[in-house]
C-alpha cells in the first residue's frame, strides 16, 4: 500500500512487536533504525498503544524510513513511525485534527500577502514562512557558530602571539648577519624584504601544516559524531575559502610581525648589533 | 642566585618576553575557561536539580523529565510502592502538557501534595482546589491576567472546526517562579488531577519525584540516593529511575559536544604552552651558548645552569598566570554571554561559571606543561662544550 508520506503525522509510543500477522492491519512506516534496535523486518506486525489506553492496535510495517539529517534533532532519543492520516485519527480517536498544515504555493503567489490574510482569519492558529521557520529552528546553530568564532579569534591572537615570539628570536638570531649586510652596503629595504619574506614563508608553512591539521581532524571529527548520533550529519567541514582565510591570515601576520621585528633590529647601533 | 640571574635573561628582551608571556597568557585563559566550560555546565545541572530539591525521579523507561509526551500510566500504584520504603520521605507526581488560553499555547504542569519545591510561589497561594492556577510572569503578562481572574483553558487551539470544543474554567489563585523555565516560556501549574482530565489520562503523570528521608542540613547522601534509585529500578524493571548522579550523567550526555570540545581545546591549550617554552627556551640556549659556557668556566655547576633555564620559564610561566587568569575570567563571561543566547536553554543556564578551582587548576597544568617543556634546553644548557663553545664565541 502507498500513501503520502507529507499528509502523516508523527506518532506516537512503540510498545512492542509481534510475529503475528493481521490481515486486517493497517501500514506503518518505521524509522530504519527500529529495524536493527526491535529486529523488525517489512512484512511484520506491531502493536501500538497510546499513553492512558490500555487497548493496542496492530499495524503491518510496510517499510522503514530514514528521516533526513536535521541537526536540530540530533539528540532526539524517541523514534518516528509514519503511518496515513486517516490511519492516525482513528487510532488516536481524535477526528480531524493535525498539528500543523504545510502548504505549497503555486508558483509566483506572494506568500506574505497570503501570511497576512491566514493570520487575519484569528481562527486560533499562526501561519509562518518556511524561512522565518528555518531560521528559528537555527538559533541555536548561529550561537554555536558564533562561539566557534569567538574561539578562532583567540587561537588566532595566540598563535600570532606565538610567532612574534619566535620570530624576535630569530632576528635576534640574526643580528649579526644582518648588521654585516648593513656594513657592507645592503639597504635596509632588502633587508626588511628579506626578513619579512622569511616571515611570511615561516607564518605560511605554519599555516600549511594547520590546514593538513584541520583536515585530519575534520574527518576525525565527522567519523566520531556521525557515529556517535548515528546520522550522516557533515559536522565539520573545510572549504576552499577556510584554506585562503588560513594562508591570508598567516600572510598578513607574518608581514605585521615582521616589519616590527626589523624596526626593532634597526634601532640598535651597528657597532652593537656587531657586537663591538 | 640563579634566579636573579633568570630574571635578568628574561627582561633583557623585552619585546620578545611580552609577546612570549601574550601567548602563554592567551593559552592559559584559554585552558582555564574550557576547564570552566566543563565543570560548568556539571554545576548548572546540579544547581537546577537541587533548587528542585528531590533525589530520586521515576521516568517512563528510556526517557528524562519533559523530553518526550511518554507518560507512567498507573502513577499512584508508583508512587504507593516508592513511598513504602523506610528511606522515602514524600514522593511529587508531575504531569506535563502543553494547554491552550486562547490559541496561546501554556505549558503546565500538573502536581500534587502542598510540600513540593518544583516551584516557588511568590504572590498570592499555592493550588488547593481543582479549579486553581498559578501562572508565572510570562503568562500572567501573555494572557494580561491578574489573581482572581478566571481563564479558559482548552487541549487544543479554538480553531474553526474545534470552536465547540469545551473548556475548563480556571482561577489565578498565585504567581510563580520555576527554576528550569525556558526564556519567555509562560508556565502554569494546576492540580495534577485537573490535567489528568484534560489530557484524559486517569493517573497518568510524566514522572514521579521522590524525596529522600536526609539526617541533617537536607542533605541525603549519594550512596543512599542510588540505593533508593537501584531498589525502585528493580521493583519497576519498565520504568527509568535516576538519582541525581544518574540524572546529571544522562543530561550530560546530551551536551557531550561541549564536553569533547573543551577536552580537544585544554589539550590543544598545554600543547601550545608546551611548545612556545620548548622553543623560546631552545633558541634562547642556543643564543646565549657563549654566556652560558662562560658562566660555566667561572665555575658554575651544571645543575646551576639548568636551574637558570627551569627559573627562566617559571618566570615567564608566572607572569603569564596573572594575566592568564585575568584573561580568563574575562573571557569567561564574554563566551558564556555567546552561548546562552540560545533560545532553548533554562533562564539562569550558565556554560561557563568563573571560578579560581579552575584558573588555578589551569595555572598549575600550564606550569607543569612548561617546567616539562624546559628540560630539555635546560639539559642541553648544562651539556655545552666549554672550551669548544668558547672558541667558537669569543674567539
Amino acid at each position: 500500500m502507498s500513501f503520502n508520506h507529507k499528509s502523516c503525522l508523527i506518532a506516537c509510543i512503540l510498545a512492542s512487536a509481534t510475529a503475528d500477522v493481521a490481515a486486517a492491519a493497517s501500514p506503518i512506516v518505521l524509522e530504519s533504525r527500529l529495524a536493527g534496535e526491535m529486529h523488525l523486518a517489512a512484512g511484520d506486525t506491531v502493536s501500538l498503544r497510546l499513553p492512558g489506553t490500555s487497548s493496542s492496535q496492530q499495524f503491518v510495517v510496510s517499510g522503514f524510513y530514514t528521516p533526513p539529517p536535521d541537526p536540530a534533532g540530533i539528540s532526539r532519543t524517541s523514534r518516528q513511525a509514519w503511518m496515513p492520516l486517516t490511519d492516525l485519527e482513528h487510532f488516536s480517536a481524535r477526528n480531524d485534527r493535525v498539528s500543523r498544515f504545510v502548504l505549497s504555493l503555486k508558483a509566483g503567489a506572494n506568500a506574505d500577502s497570503l501570511l497576512d490574510a491566514l493570520n487575519s482569519t484569528h481562527l486560533g492558529f499562526r501561519a509562518y514562512h518556511a524561512r522565518d521557520v528555518a531560521k528559528q529552528s537555527s538559533q541555536t546553530f548561529v550561537v554555536i557558530s558564533n562561539f566557534h568564532k569567538a574561539i578562532s579569534i583567540l587561537s588566532i591572537l595566540t598563535g600570532a602571539a606565538f610567532l612574534a615570539a619566535i620570530v624576535l628570536l630569530q632576528v635576534q638570531e640574526l643580528r649579526r648577519s644582518l648588521g654585516v649586510l648593513r656594513v657592507i652596503g645592503i639597504s635596509k629595504r632588502r633587508i626588511y624584504t628579506v626578513v619579512i619574506g622569511e616571515t611570511v614563508l615561516l607564518a605560511n608553512v605554519g599555516a600549511a601544516a594547520g590546514v593538513g591539521v584541520a583536515f585530519l581532524v575534520s574527518r576525525m571529527v565527522n567519523s566520531y559524531y556521525r557515529s556517535y548520533f548515528a546520522t550522516n550529519l557533515v559536522f565539520s567541514s573545510i572549504e576552499g575559502w577556510h584554506v585562503i582565510l588560513a594562508f591570508g591570515i598567516a600572510s598578513l601576520v607574518g608581514v605585521v610581525l615582521g616589519s616590527i621585528a626589523t624596526t626593532y633590529l634597526f634601532k640598535s647601533e651597528i657597532n652593537e648589533v656587531l657586537g663591538r | 642566585m640563579m634566579m636573579r640571574v633568570a630574571f635578568r635573561n628574561v627582561v633583557r628582551h623585552r619585546l620578545r618576553t611580552l609577546f612570549t608571556v601574550l601567548a602563554l597568557s592567551m593559552a592559559v585563559a584559554l585552558l582555564a575557561d574550557m576547564l570552566m566550560l566543563s565543570r560548568g555546565m556539571e554545576k548548572t545541572f546540579y544547581r537546577v536539580l537541587s533548587s528542585v530539591g528531590y533525589e530520586v525521579r521515576v521516568c517512563p523507561r528510556g526517557t528524562l523529565p519533559f523530553a518526550t509526551d511518554a507518560v507512567l500510566e498507573e502513577s499512584s500504584r508508583v508512587a504507593t510502592a516508592v513511598e513504602k520504603d523506610a528511606r522515602v520521605d514524600r514522593t511529587l507526581r508531575v504531569l506535563g502538557t502543553t494547554l491552550h488560553v486562547d490559541s496561546i499555547p501554556l505549558f503546565t504542569m500538573g502536581v500534587e501534595g502542598e510540600r513540593q519545591s518544583l516551584y516557588r510561589v511568590v504572590e498570592g497561594h499555592d493550588v488547593v482546589s481543582g479549579n486553581d492556577i498559578l501562572l508565572n510572569r510570562n503568562a500572567v503578562t501573555a494572557f494580561h491576567a491578574t489573581i482572581g481572574d478566571s481563564l479558559q483553558l482548552r487541549r487544543d487551539t479554538a480553531g474553526a472546526t474545534l470552536a465547540f470544543e469545551r473548556a475548563r474554567s480556571a482561577r489565578v489563585v498565585g504567581i510563580i517562579e520555576v527554576a528550569f523555565d525556558l526564556p519567555g516560556q509562560r508556565t502554569a501549574i494546576l492540580p495534577i488531577a485537573t490535567v489528568q482530565e484534560l489530557r484524559g489520562e486517569p493517573d497518568a503523570a510524566s514522572f514521579v519525584l521522590v524525596k529522600l528521608k536526609s539526617t541533617d542540613n537536607n542533605f541525603v547522601p549519594l550512596d543512599q540516593q542510588r540505593s533508593v534509585a537501584a531498589s525502585v529500578a528493580r521493583q519497576f524493571p519498565n520504568l527509568s529511575v535516576y538519582s541525581v548522579d544518574e540524572l546529571m550523567s544522562a543530561l550530560e550526555r546530551q551536551l557531550a559536544y561541549f564536553k569533547q570540545f573543551s577536552l580537544i581545546l585544554s589539550t590543544i591549550s598545554l600543547l601550545v604552552t608546551f611548545l612556545l617554552v620548548a622553543v623560546v627556551l631552545t633558541i634562547g640556549v642556543g643564543e646565549r651558548r657563549g654566556e652560558i659556557a662562560a658562566l660555566r668556566s667561572m665555575g658554575f655547576r651544571r645543575r646551576s645552569i639548568q636551574s637558570m633555564i627551569l627559573s627562566e620559564s617559571a618566570l615567564l610561566l608566572a607572569m603569564s598566570a596573572v594575566l592568564g587568569s585575568v584573561l580568563g575570567w574575562l573571557l569567561a563571561g564574554y563566551l558564556d554571554h555567546i552561548l546562552t543566547q540560545s533560545p532553548s536553554l533554562p533562564a539562569g543556564y550558565r556554560f561557563f561559571i568563573p571560578s579560581w578551582r579552575e584558573i588555578l587548576m589551569a595555572v598549575a597544568l600550564s606550569g607543569v606543561a612548561g617546567i616539562i617543556a624546559a628540560l630539555l634546553p635546560a639539559i642541553q644548557a648544562a651539556r655545552i662544550d666549554i672550551p669548544k663553545t668558547l672558541h667558537e664565541e669569543v674567539v
